[in-house]
């Protein structure tokens, strides 16, 4: 007795402070992320409004170009066409930082999925977690939040803006080849995201795959209720037919008996300790409400997981068709541009 | 008996036919045990085959409300007779779970579920045939993201 308690204290002792570390190495990663998040959002607002600027700027040149006023013109043209090159400059620094932060925030997002998948494993593996309430709070919450982690991120592939750059009737070659160099950046980008999205999809498809081994595996268990020794086949004395000396086991089928105590540890056939009846038979604690307890985990527990397999599916499929969009645009920009190099020579 | 357990297996798929949405699948396998009766001295090895078929259905589906069911139907197979048997022994299972979820609002969330089991063992040394129903009412209440509240009442009963 004395044995059995000393365990379970030494059992909370080393893992009281293993929780808490993970649960501030979870705070931890969060605020990180979260911090990595706030930059993001105020790279994306910088770029924003430099790109507001520029069309303003572009809007000026272009109603600086149909003036006839030669030397005033001309002047506030090339202010203006200066302002626009530092600018441009800016965004393509405000891209390089975005596109930084935003591998930081994909690399702390895996980071923290790693340490959820650890702690849900753990948890998982925790014997008691079924008939502990707060672990199995705590391994709904864990799972929740290890969810919600790449939800804001597959979202932001498909609201990024992409601009449709159109030819105007004043552009020279060298303003679509401008344009046809940046449609085709655009559609890198939009496949760099298809790539990112397929890379979460297959991630998740093996999730699924590998949690419908283990559901498949656990239904089995508990169909058979191998999982409790009231399930498993225990026979009593020698496989060479020797049979032991202890009548109190019966070895036919359905008035079968069981040894064991009601914490699953087995005792010996031969042990004092084990209740035996006159007709051999030993009645050990039943959990009645084992497998309704269950199906609350059971029922519906891939039903989320499969949701968001799909909406990354239809996310994919939205952002390949905008890749060929783009990828139309832009060898249609080509074309103009080759059409019109072969009329001016 | 054993067109007993056809007419159960049958039933299973017959009844994922008439709900809304039914997922049925069907296990089979063969494994080795190097101790197939946990013997604690002289084990024996053996051939051991299970075969069981779960099905999954919704029966219901409204706003807030959902029905489902799982029926789930097995046999195990011993190739090698215990110690003191003339033939080695099977199990059958046939297991019905039913549960209900009711939402009220986005924090206050109901679920009621029942369970039927029926086990026999046939020459399965140690193992118990029985007949066994459950039922529970869970009443589930988040105060906060991390924070919940809930009460559970479950009542069974074996034979």
């Amino acid at each position: 007795m004395m044995k059995k308690y000393l365990l379970k204290y030494l059992f909370v002792l080393f893992a009281l402070p293993f929780e808490v570390f993970a649960q501030s190495s979870i705070d931890s990663l969060h605020a990180e992320l979260a911090l990595d998040q706030t930059r993001l959002e105020a790279v994306v607002v910088e770029r924003l409004r430099l790109e507001q600027q520029l069309e303003r700027h572009s809007t000026i040149v272009d109603s600086l170009k149909r003036k006839q006023d030669g030397n005033k013109a001309g002047g506030i043209l090339e202010k203006t066409l200066q302002q626009s090159l530092a600018v441009a400059l800016a965004i393509e620094d405000c891209y390089r930082q975005e596109e930084e932060v935003r591998g930081r925030v994909f690399k702390s997002k895996e980071t923290l999925q790693d340490r959820y998948d650890l702690e849900i494993g753990l948890l998982v593996q925790d014997v008691s977690l079924p008939t502990n309430p707060e672990k199995m709070a705590l391994l709904q919450y864990l799972q929740k939040n290890r969810k919600s982690l790449f939800q804001l991120h597959a979202a932001e592939y498909i609201t990024r803006p992409i601009p449709q750059l159109g030819v105007r009737s004043d552009d020279d070659p060298e303003a679509i080849r401008q344009k046809a160099e940046l449609m085709a950046d655009v559609a890198k980008e939009v496949k760099k995201d298809v790539g990112l999205i397929e890379h979460r999809l297959k991630k998740l498809q093996e999730e699924q795959r590998l949690r419908g081994r283990v559901q498949t595996f656990s239904k089995e268990l508990f169909l058979f209720d191998e999982s409790v020794i009231e399930g498993r086949s225990v026979a009593v004395g020698r496989s060479d037919g020797k049979a032991e000396s202890d009548k109190g086991l019966e070895t036919t089928g359905g008035t079968g008996s069981l040894v064991g105590t009601d914490d699953g540890s087995r005792l010996p056939p031969s042990s004092s300790l084990v209740p035996v009846s006159e007709t051999g038979e030993v009645v050990l604690g039943r959990e009645v409400g084992h497998a309704v307890s269950r199906a609350e985990t059971v029922l519906g527990e891939g039903d989320i997981l499969l949701l968001e397999i799909r909406r990354l599916e239809e996310n994919r499929s939205v952002l390949m068709a905008r890749e060929k969009q783009v990828d139309a645009r832009v060898r249609l920009l080509h074309q103009y541009l080759e059409s019109l190099l072969g009329d001016t020579r | 008996m054993i067109w007993g357990r056809f007419l159960v297996v049958g039933y299973v798929v017959y009844c994922c036919g008439i709900s809304q949405a039914a997922d049925v699948q069907a296990v089979w396998g063969t494994a080795y045990d190097s101790n197939l009766y946990e013997v604690a001295t002289g084990a024996q090895g053996g051939l051991v085959s299970r075969f069981f078929m779960t099905a999954d259905s919704q029966l219901l589906h409204w706003n807030h409300v959902v029905i489902k069911l799982q029926q789930q139907a097995g046999i195990k197979r011993f190739w090698s007779k215990a110690s003191g048997q003339a033939e080695p022994g099977d199990v059958f299972v046939y297991q019905l779970d039913m549960q209900g979820q009711r939402r009220y609002g986005s924090r206050v969330f109901l679920l009621l579920g029942g369970n039927f089991k029926y086990k026999q063992a046939t020459r399965a040394p140690g193992e118990e045939s029985y007949l066994r129903g459950g039922g529970q009412v869970h009443l589930q209440v988040k105060l906060s993201p991390v924070v919940q509240m809930g009460g559970l009442l479950r009542l069974g009963a074996d034979d």
